[in-house]
């Protein structure tokens, strides 16, 4: 291999991983325009999706909705609000499962399918695209 | 005769669920779940084994260069949830145990009844939540390194124990608090012929968790019991020999030393108390963590202190990660009985029991440090492959956790070992 050879590679290889970091998501945390809640921290929404809590803060139960694995909504949600990857949180529920502690959430297809569980269930919070948003669910705030 | 209880509490509890089979009809009834390790190892030591636990009856170095038996495990769970307040959980593992054979065992079989969102109450098998990886201990796909660091983790000699645990959990704000308290016993069968049973296990523990910080406290009390062919042999002779002495005039004072050891170093019930303090600050990008544990015993089960500090680095699916260790063990100050006086025959009889007596105690004497490095590279959904390097010392004169200990081995001298792991759950 001549010496551009190599050039060339790393080229395509950065421009590869800047591709794929371009690919992403703009997701908010979202929950049923009926619900009460209106704002959750960053820590608060990590806490009730890595099940460390089943209430919100005001003490009504609240239902976690992940997207499914190895969607972007998914990947970037965790990301952002836990600073964990989609290895991280699966070794994660893997500890609570084979500990008998619980179960991760149940996930759904994709953001249409996430609107249309909240609409019906004020317990409810998923994750959508921030463009997915309509009169159905509510963006929490960030406190 | 417990395995006929614990499947009777499971029926029992399927049969009165359809009573309050309402409850959330968004959570599955049966969720099943496995786990697993594909692991080589390679150590260095050819007069030594080392091995993941005590009840694995060799390893790699003196029985093969090369081991699979150390780390490959596969795990089975099914989880019944009947309704919000009754679970129950049924783990099935086969690992390389005492006989040197793979059946399967059951690591847990436990009724959970969840009296309010904060407390639960679980009957049954459930394996020991003392140190912060204990309770998911044989789920490597969980954990950073190869396997746990030994020089803290088999400070509780224990697989899993049958009782009752509860744990109270509660929220301050963003600070979540776990109490988890338990009782129970454990015993199981040990390589050559022994057994163990720990009995009267109480430990507490809490868990204070901000974030991505968390630190937990624990202690822990229980009686262990060791009946070893060896051991009881040895400490028979103790007894003939003072039996011996005894009889001859003169002799009463060697014949009350032969007496004493013969009733101290048995390990039959002996009390043993833990104390632990472990963090861990796990932000996303990497990871620092660390637990310290000094355990109390008495007779051949000597005062331990061990400690592991464990730092990594994420980088994509990468982890690359290291880790250093330590446990010292208090040695013994056990003269034996005096050779002080005693005809030239007995003094040689003396003199091979007392060497018995130094094998014995030296051999629960496990001093040893180990400086490792690996990565881990999450090449795939739900898998992991590690690869890690280990610098393993024993400590003064200890043969440390190593099993299978020939008489060529040099305690002090360092051994080096390598292991690669796949690790997946499913």
């Amino acid at each position: 291999m001549r010496r551009t050879d190599h050039i060339e590679v790393v080229v395509i290889v950065l421009a590869l991983l800047l591709s794929a970091g371009a690919a992403q998501a703009d997701v908010v945390a979202v929950v049923s325009a009926n619900s009460t809640v209106t704002t959750l921290s960053k820590n608060q929404v990590a806490d009730i999706f890595l099940g460390k809590t089943t209430r919100f803060p005001d003490g009504s139960v609240v239902v976690p909705i992940d997207q499914a694995e190895g969607t972007l909504e998914r990947n970037e949600f965790y990301i952002r609000f836990t600073g964990k990857s989609a290895a991280q949180i699966k070794a994660h529920w893997s500890k609570i499962i084979f500990t008998g502690r619980g179960q991760p959430p149940k996930a759904l297809a994709n953001g249409i399918q996430i609107r249309k569980l909240l609409a019906q269930n004020p317990h409810a919070i998923g994750y959508i695209e921030r463009n997915m948003v309509d009169g159905s669910v509510k963006v929490l705030l960030q406190q | 005769m417990r395995y006929k209880l614990i499947a009777a509490a499971l029926i029992a509890v399927t049969y009165h669920a359809c009573g309050v089979c309402a409850a959330d009809p968004d959570q599955p009834v049966f969720s099943f779940n496995g786990f697993g390790t594909l692991g080589a190892v390679h150590s260095s030591e050819a007069d030594a084994d080392l091995v993941a636990n005590f009840f694995q009856p060799n390893g790699a170095g003196f029985t093969r260069a090369w081991s699979a038996s150390v780390d490959s495990k596969l795990g089975l769970q099914m989880d019944v949830h009947l309704n919000d307040r009754i679970s129950a959980t049924l783990q099935v593992a086969a690992q390389h145990r005492y006989d040197n054979h793979y059946m399967p065992q059951v690591e847990w079989a436990n009724v959970k009844y969840q009296f309010t969102p904060d407390l639960s109450v679980r009957l049954g098998r459930t394996v020991t939540s003392f140190f912060s990886v204990s309770d998911s201990g044989l789920v490597s796909y969980t954990q950073p390194w190869v396997r746990p660091p030994l020089e803290l983790y088999a400070q509780l000699p224990i697989k899993h124990k049958d009782g009752i645990d509860a744990l109270y959990r509660f929220k301050f704000g963003e600070v979540t608090s776990s109490l988890d308290a338990s009782y129970g016993q454990f015993d199981s069968k040990l390589p050559a012929g022994g057994e163990t049973r720990e009995t009267h296990f109480f430990d507490i523990s809490e868990t204070v968790e901000y974030g991505a910080a968390s630190m937990r406290f624990g202690y822990g009390s229980l009686r262990i019991a060791v009946s070893d062919p060896g051991l009881t042999s040895l400490f028979g002779g103790f007894t003939q020999f003072g039996n011996v002495l005894a009889a001859i005039p003169g002799l009463q004072a060697n014949a009350a030393q032969a007496f004493a050891i013969a009733d101290r170093y048995p390990i039959e019930n002996i009390p043993y108390s833990l104390i632990t303090v472990g963090a861990t600050y796990d932000p996303g990008t990497w990871l620092l963590m660390g637990e310290w544990v000094r355990a109390d015993g008495s007779g051949s089960i000597p005062n331990s202190t061990a400690w592991y500090v464990t730092g990594g680095y994420r980088i994509g699916a990468f982890t690359p990660y290291l880790t250093l260790s330590r446990a010292v063990a208090a040695t013994p100050s056990e003269p034996g009985i005096s050779t002080a006086g005693l005809p030239p025959q007995l003094a040689v009889a003396t003199a091979g029991l007392n060497a018995g007596l130094a094998a014995a105690l030296n051999a629960f004497t496990r001093s040893q440090q180990t400086t490792s490095a690996g990565i881990r590279w999450d090449f795939m959904r739900n898998m992991a492959l590690k690869l890690q390097f280990e610098r393993l010392n024993t400590l003064a004169g200890s043969t440390g956790f190593l099993a299978n200990v020939q008489p060529g081995f040099r305690p002090g001298e360092h051994l080096n070992v390598f292991s690669a792991t796949i690790d997946f759950v499913f």
